[in-house]
């Protein structure tokens, strides 16, 4: 007898199965039928220590215990995970790039700027409902453009976490100078840079009109890797429609720069983005090119050693969900129980996506407080969202294979289907999620594949 | 334009669960449009599509929801159970 399981083709003649533990095995088709039909002749041939399979009431007792405790323990983490907090100084940005989701302001515009004197009651607020080791992390617009916000308020709040504290400037690098590189040096900084692969697809989606947008993010990266070190500089990469041709071009990108990590994403349908849908390709043209990615970034780990975090947080969730708090892959969802984010007004939201909703439809139900009265009691909208996040009741998400390691993503559905649960048959982040599980365990189940990702999971694990 | 070619599908109500069907047709839902009627005895699926090998397709989703539903009926209750005992464990912990 079988205890209850999901499954997932990975092709015409092998499935995925996994179950409330987390648990998985692939299978040939026709031992998936006689799992099915009660016929499996041989245990081992799920795997050595199966939490599928019982033979009598005592064993089916001892895992439905089992199985019981790994699955509050996996929600607890989704609820416990740590806590990201992210200030937007400013909306102002030096660049125009043609995929951007938030509602970049020009240079000299007025009125979108956080006020120095902002800073204590953020302070505050991060004390209030965070707790250490602090996270947090400056986006915009170009948050360079305010470095004297981001300088004042390390300053003051490492006068009292200084020792417990991360942060992380997400910027183009165009901005950076030996003041900025000088500080980092001396306080925890790290930086997030966006880098879309060599300077001829870089520069065609990331408009700067003073210089090459790739220059100016290569000179800072190298400039960075010299003075604070490599290992304080993460890259995130947006994939075009034009990169998809060439995936070997966002590999030689990071190589040149001595780069040994990667993010890479797909285009995201959010906010002001979505009004440049002729950018955009199919989620089949995605998962084509990243599944070529993957294949390649494999087969020449010798020689290059980059590690992909996207695929790294897919095989955490699968091996060491313990390990990663990514937002988009929780159930019950990341929404103000993983993040929690200060605009440039003042406004608090419960993730970046609610951010980028409100600044595109004004929808003031996703503002959680402000950083001047900040009541989180009155958030009515936090209560739905959250309880239409345990997609192991959804449609779709119940029977899936991928269940264990995947997400709800409330925010992303209520963008693009207005509707928290959404139709997952018709999900733009459902077919990515299960086009990216599906290609790492093809992966898993090969060797030479595994060996390399093995790589991955231990530095995940430093 | 070619006109649309309708395929019309009739499913035995004694062989097949309202749930199996209406599974596989929410699964066929990025595939084409598709109407569900019923007579006392029968579902009838009709699927409005160009493409060939849209029967194709439908079956194997039929088929796969077959197996689900094979796999769920053994095991609904104990699942059932179980994510409640971890609930009731999360909460009694909190």
């Amino acid at each position: 007898m079988y205890m209850p399981f999901n499954f997932e083709w990975l092709s015409d003649d092998k499935a995925v199965i996994s179950n409330l533990t987390g648990e998985f095995s692939v299978l040939e088709k026709h031992d998936l039928l006689e799992v099915a039909n009660s016929e499996i002749s041989e245990r081992n041939k799920i795997n050595s220590t199966s939490t599928f399979l019982y033979e009598n009431e005592s064993e089916k007792n001892s895992l439905s215990k089992l199985h019981s405790s790994s699955y509050a323990r996996r929600t607890l983490n989704s609820l416990k995970s740590p806590f990201l907090f992210i200030i937007v100084p400013t909306l102002r940005c030096d660049h125009d790039c043609t995929y951007c989701q938030v509602s970049r302001a020009n240079l000299d515009a007025a009125g979108v700027d956080l006020d120095i004197g902002s800073i204590e009651p953020i302070v505050n607020l991060i004390e209030r409902v965070g707790k250490p080791p602090y996270k947090i992390e400056f986006q915009g617009g170009e948050p360079l453009l305010r470095f004297d916000f981001i300088k004042h308020f390390i300053n003051r709040f490492d006068q009292d976490h200084g020792e417990e504290s991360e942060y992380i400037i997400a910027t183009s690098l165009s901005l950076l100078n030996n003041e900025i590189i000088e500080f980092s040096k001396n306080n925890n900084v790290h930086f997030s840079v966006s880098l879309d692969g060599t300077s001829v697809f870089h520069d065609s989606q990331r408009r700067n009109v003073i210089a090459s947008s790739h220059q100016m993010a290569g000179n800072g990266i190298l400039a960075l890797s010299e003075s604070i070190g490599i290992d304080r500089v993460a890259t995130v990469t947006t994939i075009t429609r034009d990169a998809l041709r060439v995936p070997q071009d966002i590999i030689d990108g990071h190589n040149n720069l001595g780069l040994k990590n990667m993010f890479v994403r797909p285009l995201s349908p959010y906010g002001f983005a979505s009004y440049k849908m002729d950018k955009y390709y199919s989620t089949n043209e995605y998962l084509a090119y990243y599944s070529k990615l993957l294949d390649l970034l494999v087969a020449q780990y010798d020689d290059v050693g980059i590690v992909e975090h996207m695929a790294l947080i897919h095989l955490q969730k699968i091996f060491r969900p313990d390990k990663t708090g990514y937002n988009d892959l929780k159930s019950p969802a990341g929404y103000l129980l993983g993040s929690l984010i200060i605009n440039y007004d003042g406004n608090i939201f419960g993730a970046d996506e609610a951010r980028m909703i409100y600044e595109q439809h004004k929808t003031k139900e996703l503002v959680v407080g402000h950083i001047g009265n900040p009541d989180f009691k009155q958030h009515d909208a936090g209560i739905e969202i959250l309880s239409n996040s345990f997609i192991s009741e959804m449609p779709m998400c119940n029977e899936c294979a991928y269940q264990p390691y995947c997400g709800a993503d409330p925010l992303h559905h209520l963008s693009l289907q207005q509707d928290l649960i959404g139709d997952k048959s018709t999900s733009f982040f459902c077919q990515i999620q299960k086009g990216i599980f599906g290609k790492i365990f093809k992966m898993i189940d090969d060797k030479k594949s595994m060996k390399v990702f093995d790589q991955w999971l231990a530095y995940g694990s430093r | 334009m070619p006109d649309e070619k309708n395929l019309s599908l009739s499913f035995s109500k004694d062989k097949l669960d309202e749930l199996v069907i209406r599974k596989a047709l929410y699964q066929l839902t990025p595939y084409c449009e598709w109407e569900l009627e019923e007579t006392g005895t029968s579902w009838i699926v009709t699927a409005y599509s160009e493409k060939k090998d849209i029967k194709r397709v439908f079956d194997r989703l039929i088929n796969d929801q077959v197996l689900r539903s094979k796999i769920d009926r053994e095991t609904y209750q104990l699942r059932r159970k179980i994510i409640y005992k971890a609930l009731s464990d999360i909460g009694g912990g909190a």
